[in-house]
């Protein structure tokens, strides 16, 4: 260059300091020229070779610091103009009114629509820049521990575009985020590419202080606010317009649609953040009201059984704390409530009918009983489609149903018994019209309601009386079904519990074979046969519920007694040792009555045959009084009005009752009905047997019950204290209970007065040093 | 075939292909005006420098659509030494004069070929 020779003249170029800082300022300028080529999308111009090696050079002669700045000096320049000239005209109207003169965000989408661009240009810009400046990033920036050019670029274009000191960009672009969602929220349609691209924009820039994204510092907080504050009001809006499922519809709508959102154009560490809003404004904050709703909430959701809304309830209410507490606690208030009208309904249908007495409210009472376990099953039954279809079978809820039912089943004192009557009805007429399956699976039901029963002795007792009845009187349908009902209670109460049932079957089984084997004694035998045929059933009488200690008073005819003396016999001297005692109250009798019509076959009771036999010896119109036929048979009283009931007052009236009436009174006279007709020939007198059981006999049913747990007391506290030699107290009487409770709830004063009396006995003693401590003596 | 094997049959071939001309599309024009030739495809995945001068955004072809690489201030004997590299990653130092060692290594550190360096 210095060979070139200068043209003469007054005016020349000012003179070169020296030869290096001239050539960087010539490489400079012309690296600061093609970096506005590039801003001007001019690139194809240029020459990458040159550039670099500008660059280059530049670094290489120890000017990476003025190169540097001067890149960003002309960066900044740039973007200060893209600002007053792109940016700036784009504002939208300013302010709050803006939504109102841009009903649809048109301005605030045009804004967004240049800023996309800006930032587009400006990323593009950068990454040829980097190109040519790549020497720099990795000789120059990495030891002078500054940012790569690309990283100064993105904090050029945060801090003059995005929080420019001289424009309310940052205003603007922050408010018109929050008004484009607000519209979307509202149902507008709104151009999203553009509001991702800002968002996008955002999440690139880092704040330098928190080193979090924009997004995080600028945008996500406001949003969050605004979010609040939106479903705040409309919470409070919605649950004053809809009803419980559209409520609960719109807030699962809304839910959606802010998961969208995030998933369209926000960042994914917003998702909880806002879902918590949603869920705290629109659900935590409304779930009473929304459960209490009239008409329309969760109890008539149930009433009326809309899965689906109770499945929305559950899913949705399960998103906050609260929510499923709150369902759990007022479906189980329901549930006691309904169970309460049914109990109460059984209890005024009872008082109703007890009014007028005797005779047919035996009926209806076994009706009672059997509607009312009906209706606990279908409630059990509408609560488990509940549980299956709209609560995902949640264990929670089971529970605190089962805690439901176990509350008001065992409020009504009679639940043990009328389970037993319904499952004695199911297995006495189930088998008509039902098929084994469907008995089983009603069964299968009860079995769930037995489950809640806390006085499971109490039913067994009942359970053995309608058993025995059953097995006695002929009654059982099916012998498969009463093995498999005794199955289903041995797998819930263990083996102890069916033993003496069981026990029951066994004397059936026996006595039927000892009965073929007395026919052939008969045969065989040279003894006069009876006139009649016995059939004998031999019970065990500790299998059984009845007192069969004694024979119950009753004059039974000449042949049946020497039948029974014969019977008595040949059993006795099969099996020495043995005592038998004969219980007339239970047995029935085949015999022929013959009227003015025709004869008829008269199955009844023996108590019937015996009153029915007096007549033999009267004249026809002859009557026998109450007191000569009480006098006579010499039947207990109640037996003995019960039986003259079924033959006088019931549907077959094989004696006329003088006065007429439903009730049996002393001084009543009784005439042989000679006029009686019937369409069939066998006719089976059905004795009125009692079903519910009456005030007397329920008393004496609870005092033998009281009597059986006092022993199973003392069993359980001598057991324990064999075991364990010395006991304390407190440790004893949680042990027991612990032993008791699948059978009873044995309350601490009854354990308390057994202990003592065990003491008294000289089981147990209390120790010397300390009295609440007790010895056990061998 | 073991992979040491193998590395040493593609560097071989990789050779050939640079010393046949076999399907270059890169013209190079170093300081002396001359041209060398090589595969864009080599190159860009070579070395970044390559990467981004053939790149849409800088690229310069001619007529028939061969990239043009002009590189003024590296000499066609350094430049030799870095395509040789570039194919097959040898440099033969002993037969190389002290000068051109040294030109080489200015020119590798502007290509940012800090392991030719190495």
């Amino acid at each position: 260059m210095s060979s070139r020779k200068q043209p003469k003249g007054k005016i020349r170029p000012p003179k070169k300091p020296n030869s290096a800082d001239a050539q960087f300022n010539d490489n400079w300028d012309r690296l600061a020229q093609a970096i506005r080529e590039i801003h001007k999308k001019n690139a194809s111009i240029l020459s990458f070779e040159e550039l670099y090696r500008n660059a280059y050079n530049m670094v290489l002669h120890k000017n990476g610091d003025k190169l540097y700045n001067g890149v960003r000096e002309v960066i900044t320049q740039h973007l200060e103009e893209v600002a007053v000239s792109q940016v700036v005209p784009a504002f939208p109207l300013s302010g709050a009114s803006s939504s109102q003169t841009n009903p649809n965000g048109a301005g605030g989408a045009n804004f967004l629509k240049v800023l996309k661009t800006v930032w587009e240009d400006h990323t593009t810009c950068m990454l040829m820049i980097r190109d040519i400046l790549m020497y720099m990033d990795r000789v120059y920036a990495k030891t002078a521990n500054v940012p790569l050019v690309y990283d100064l670029g993105l904090d050029l274009f945060r801090d003059t575009i995005v929080r420019s000191q001289n424009y309310p960009i940052q205003n603007h672009l922050l408010e018109v985020l929050l008004q484009q969602i607000k519209l979307e929220r509202e149902n507008e349609i709104i151009d999203r590419t553009n509001v991702k691209a800002s968002i996008d924009m955002l999440l690139e820039l880092t704040d330098a202080s928190t080193k979090d994204t924009v997004y995080a510092t600028d945008f996500e907080n406001k949003f969050l606010e605004t979010s609040s504050e939106y479903y705040r009001v409309e919470g409070q809006m919605l649950v004053g317009e809809y009803d419980a499922p559209e409520y609960m519809k719109k807030v699962d709508k809304r839910l959606n649609e802010e998961e969208q959102r995030v998933r369209h154009y926000l960042s994914q560490t917003t998702e909880p953040k806002i879902r918590n809003i949603v869920e705290e404004e629109l659900i935590s904050k409304h779930l009473k009201t929304v459960i209490e709703m009239e008409n329309s909430g969760l109890i008539p959701m149930l009433r009326n059984e809309k899965m689906d809304d109770l499945g929305r309830m559950y899913k949705l209410f399960g998103r906050v704390v609260k929510g499923h507490d709150e369902m759990k606690s007022a479906i189980s208030d329901y549930i006691r409530e309904l169970g309460k009208a049914i109990n109460e309904t059984v209890t005024s249908n009872t008082t109703a009918e007890g009014g007028n007495a005797a005779s047919g409210d035996k009926q209806t009472g076994a009706t009672v009983a059997v509607r009312w376990v009906q209706e606990v099953l279908d409630l059990k039954d509408k609560f488990d489609k509940v549980q299956n279809l709209a609560l995902s079978n949640d264990k929670a809820f089971q529970t605190s149903f089962n805690e439901a039912f176990e509350y008001f089943i065992n409020k009504n004192s009679k639940s043990p018994e009328f389970i037993s009557l319904f499952i004695d009805d199911n297995l006495k007429k189930g088998l008509k019209g039902k098929t084994e399956e469907e008995v089983d699976s009603v069964l299968d039901k009860t079995i769930t309601l037995f489950r809640f029963i806390g006085e499971k002795d109490v039913f067994e007792r009942y359970y053995k009386q309608h058993l025995a009845k059953r097995l006695l009187l002929g009654r059982s349908v099916s012998d498969d079904a009463e093995r498999g009902m005794i199955g289903k209670l041995k797998v819930e109460c263990g083996y102890q519990f069916t033993t003496k049932l069981e026990g029951m079957f066994n004397d059936m089984r026996i006595s039927s074979d000892t009965m073929t084997d007395f026919k052939e004694y008969l045969d065989k035998s040279v003894l006069e046969k009876p006139k009649l045929d016995l059939s004998v059933t031999v019970l065990t009488s500790t299998f059984w519920p009845m007192n069969l200690s004694a024979s119950p008073r009753c004059n039974l005819p000449p042949e049946l007694t020497k039948a029974c003396g014969t019977f008595q016999n040949f059993y006795l001297g099969r099996h020495s040792g043995r005592r038998l005692t004969w219980q007339s109250n239970m047995g029935t009798a085949d015999i022929r009555g013959s009227f003015k019509a025709r004869k008829h076959e008269l199955n009844v009771s023996t108590y019937q045959m015996v009153i029915l036999l007096m007549f033999n010896d009267k004249q026809d119109g002859e009557s026998l009084s109450y007191e000569q036929i009480k006098g006579e048979s010499d039947i207990p009283e109640a037996d003995l009005k019960r039986n003259l009931q079924s033959l006088a007052c019931a549907k077959y009236k094989i004696l006329v009752k003088e006065p007429k009436g439903k009730e049996i009174n002393p001084g009543d006279q009784f005439n042989f009905n000679n006029d009686f007709t019937a369409p069939l020939q066998r006719i089976k007198i059905q004795t009125v047997a009692s079903k519910v059981e009456s005030e007397g006999e329920r008393k004496e049913t609870r005092e033998k019950v009281e009597e059986a747990r006092k022993h199973q007391t003392e069993a359980a506290i001598v057991r324990i204290m064999k075991d364990r030699k010395t006991m304390e107290h407190n440790l004893l009487i949680a042990e027991v209970v612990k032993q008791l409770q699948s059978r009873f709830m044995p309350n601490p004063a009854l354990i308390k007065k057994r202990i003592e009396a065990l003491i008294e006995r000289e089981y147990l003693e209390r120790a010397t040093g300390d009295r609440r401590v007790y010895n056990y003596l061998a | 075939m073991s992979s040491s094997n193998y590395c040493q049959e593609l560097i071989q071939d990789f050779e050939k292909a640079l010393e046949n001309y076999d399907n270059c599309d890169v013209i190079i024009k170093t300081g002396e005006h001359k041209e060398l030739r090589a595969h864009s495809f080599v190159l860009r995945a070579r070395c970044s420098y390559f990467k981004k001068a053939l790149s849409s955004d800088w690229e310069e072809r001619d007529d028939n659509g061969n990239y043009i690489l002009k590189k003024p201030n590296i000499s066609t004997e350094v430049f030799q030494l870095i395509l040789r590299y570039l194919y097959t990653g040898v440099v033969d130092c002993d037969q190389l004069s002290k000068d051109i060692i040294l030109q080489s290594l200015v020119a590798a550190d502007e290509l940012g070929l800090d392991k030719l360096i190495e």
